[in-house]
């Protein structure tokens, strides 16, 4: 388990001071893949950061099974009274793996070098450091490119490089720091999945920070929604996809839905008088309702937009629908649609 | 061969043995300041890389100091330079003329040039890759250099290749002080005497030398780079 207390951080450039991190807690549970979600500057990036310390939070602490409390504080780190020493920092790293977003790959070394760089001068044998090397390489599937230099490579091939050698020390947590944001769809998809593998594999916890809501929908288990430095709402995917509270939270929800242009919809049926209602569906909703209402309360539903998904197993879904028939019997079939968990919002 | 020379160069050929004596001057007020130097160089190059704000091992004092004292010596014109430390140089190596009295002074002149080449070099080492190394927990020696110097090795080759060639240029004006070598050789036996073959001929292994330097250094750097080619392979 990690747990992040009242973790503070300003930036203090010449423009003036930046608040990254204004008093963040967190907790994050063993094996889980967990979601940082932000616009750009949001302090998601610096959040990671101070988690293998690459930043010193100016307040805060950290703890870390198997590596106790640190605790930061006027810049400084320490760990149970005293200065934490640079040795132990560095080991402390090193069962963190991370990897970022332009890879950071070393161009001068091949891929087998990159992966074996922090087992090298580890007093390790060669015949140690060549077998771990290809048990990584076999596990992001690139045993064949090792002596290749990484100028040859994709870019979602450099990121498994970036990977294994994330992962050479073992490390029981993987730091992602918008590592599909440079890549393709094709990529980032395999990537993204190559993550859930790992996840599933080696119980690695995995934190990933991104700006693109379709990455938290795939990998993550539960996500926290960042802005302007604070943690503004966090919970489970799926509970944050069917029921955002924040408004920024609710832009990252329908960056992904297809519910995106509901606006212009709602402004056409108010001019022509239209009954237009948004249908939000979850994973307690199995019946056939439309046709069931449509039977049994003589009206007709036109189904104007529509998303349906699958978070974590659980469908999840809302449509946008225009209503026509008798006041009252709409109102009934509303009714009935609340009965059975479906949230009704009236558009227009 | 040699009433070859004695057409061409009449006066040169009649001066030949000073001629490769001045050649052999010139070789040791090379070498022997270009060794120091590429090390002092390196030395404090990596300093102001790694102790400058926001380095891995940021040090303000002994930033500064540095900063300031290569600052100091790049500004200060090397024929004035020469002239300068004479008395430093007595006191260090006992004398201030000949190759000995020379490498003081050539030193002083190279040292901060290649320091400020070393540091532009290794500042644009990727940041990324410095960080990376840093979250695998990568000392600060483990930093400099395996991805600091490493990655930067063809830089490092083409910056050498320059200072080299800047280097003896200042041979021959030490040359102008008492120092011997090609330059005073060019100077004494040739303008000096209006041998203007002797001149010529200087002005040609000079030439010689620089392109040689400039071939080896672009040679070093393209195969260094080595981004395609396969160094060794790893058979299952």
């Amino acid at each position: 388990m990690i747990r992040i207390e009242n973790y503070n951080k300003t930036f203090h450039l010449k423009s003036g001071d930046v608040v990254a991190l204004d008093d963040v807690s967190l907790t994050i549970k063993d094996g889980e893949k967990y979601g940082v979600i932000g616009y750009s500057g949001a302090g998601k990036s610096t959040l990671v950061r101070c988690i293998n310390f690459l930043e010193t939070p100016d307040s805060g602490s950290l703890t870390m099974d198997g590596f106790g409390t640190i605790t930061a504080n006027d810049g400084k780190l320490y760990k149970d009274g005293r200065l934490l020493s640079e040795k132990s920092l560095n080991q402390m790293r090193r069962s963190v793996g991370m990897i970022f977003q332009h890879f950071n790959l070393f161009d001068r070394s091949t891929v087998f070098d990159n992966v074996a760089y922090t087992l090298k001068y580890n007093g390790k044998s060669k015949e140690e450091i060549y077998r771990r090397v290809f048990e990584l390489l076999d596990l992001v599937g690139l045993a064949d490119k090792a002596d290749v230099f990484p100028s040859q490579l994709s870019g979602g091939q450099k990121q498994r490089v970036a990977i294994a050698r994330a992962l050479a020390n073992n490390p029981k947590l993987l730091l992602s720091d918008e590592a599909t944001s440079a890549l393709d769809p094709d990529a980032t998809e395999s990537i993204l999945r190559l993550l859930n593998d790992l996840n599933r594999k080696l119980g690695l916890t995995i934190v990933i920070i991104t700006h693109e809501m379709s990455v938290i929908k795939t990998v993550c288990d539960r996500v926290a929604v960042m802005e302007k430095g604070k943690v503004v709402e966090e919970g489970t995917v799926y509970d944050v996809f069917s029921l955002p509270i924040m408004p920024i939270t609710e832009k990252f929800v329908n960056s992904t839905s297809s519910l995106a242009k509901v606006d212009e919809l709602v402004r056409s049926s108010q001019e022509a008088g239209e009954h237009l209602y948004k249908l939000v569906f979850d994973k307690n909703v199995d019946k056939p309702l439309i046709s069931y209402m449509s039977r049994n309360f003589f009206i007709d539903f036109n189904i104007m937009l529509a998303n349906l998904e699958t978070i974590g197993g659980n469908g999840l879904g809302a449509m946008v629908v225009r209503i026509d028939g008798d006041q009252d019997n709409i109102d009934k079939a509303m009714d009935y649609l609340k009965e059975n968990n479906v949230r009704v919002e009236v558009l227009a | 061969m040699n009433s070859f020379f004695k057409a061409v160069a009449p006066n040169l050929y009649a001066y030949r043995e000073r001629f490769f004596m001045s050649c052999g001057q010139t070789a040791m007020l090379f070498l022997i300041p270009g060794v120091i130097s590429f090390v002092l160089g390196m030395i404090f190059g990596i300093i102001l890389t790694v102790t400058r704000e926001g380095g891995i091992k940021q040090n303000r004092i002994l930033f500064n100091i540095v900063n300031v004292v290569i600052n100091v010596f790049r500004s200060i014109p090397f024929v004035i330079l020469l002239i300068f430390l004479i008395p430093f140089t007595r006191f260090l190596v006992g004398t201030s003329i000949g190759v000995r009295g020379a490498v003081v002074p050539l030193v002083f002149g190279c040292v901060p040039f290649f320091t400020r080449q070393v540091e532009t070099v290794l500042v644009n080492v990727d940041p990324g890759k410095i960080e990376a190394a840093r979250s695998m927990g990568s000392s600060v020696m483990g930093i400099i250099f395996r991805v600091y110097l490493h990655e930067a090795v063809p830089e490092l080759i083409r910056v050498t290749t320059i200072t080299a060639i800047s280097l003896i240029g200042l041979t021959t004006m030490a040359g102008a002080v008492g120092a011997g070598g090609i330059g005073s050789f060019a100077i004494n036996y040739g303008q000096g005497q209006h041998h203007q073959d002797i001149v010529n001929v200087c002005v040609i292994v000079l030439l010689v030398v620089v392109c040689l330097i400039q071939a080896l250094g672009n040679f070093l750097a393209r195969k260094t780079t080595n981004r395609t080619i396969i160094l060794r392979t790893h058979s299952r």
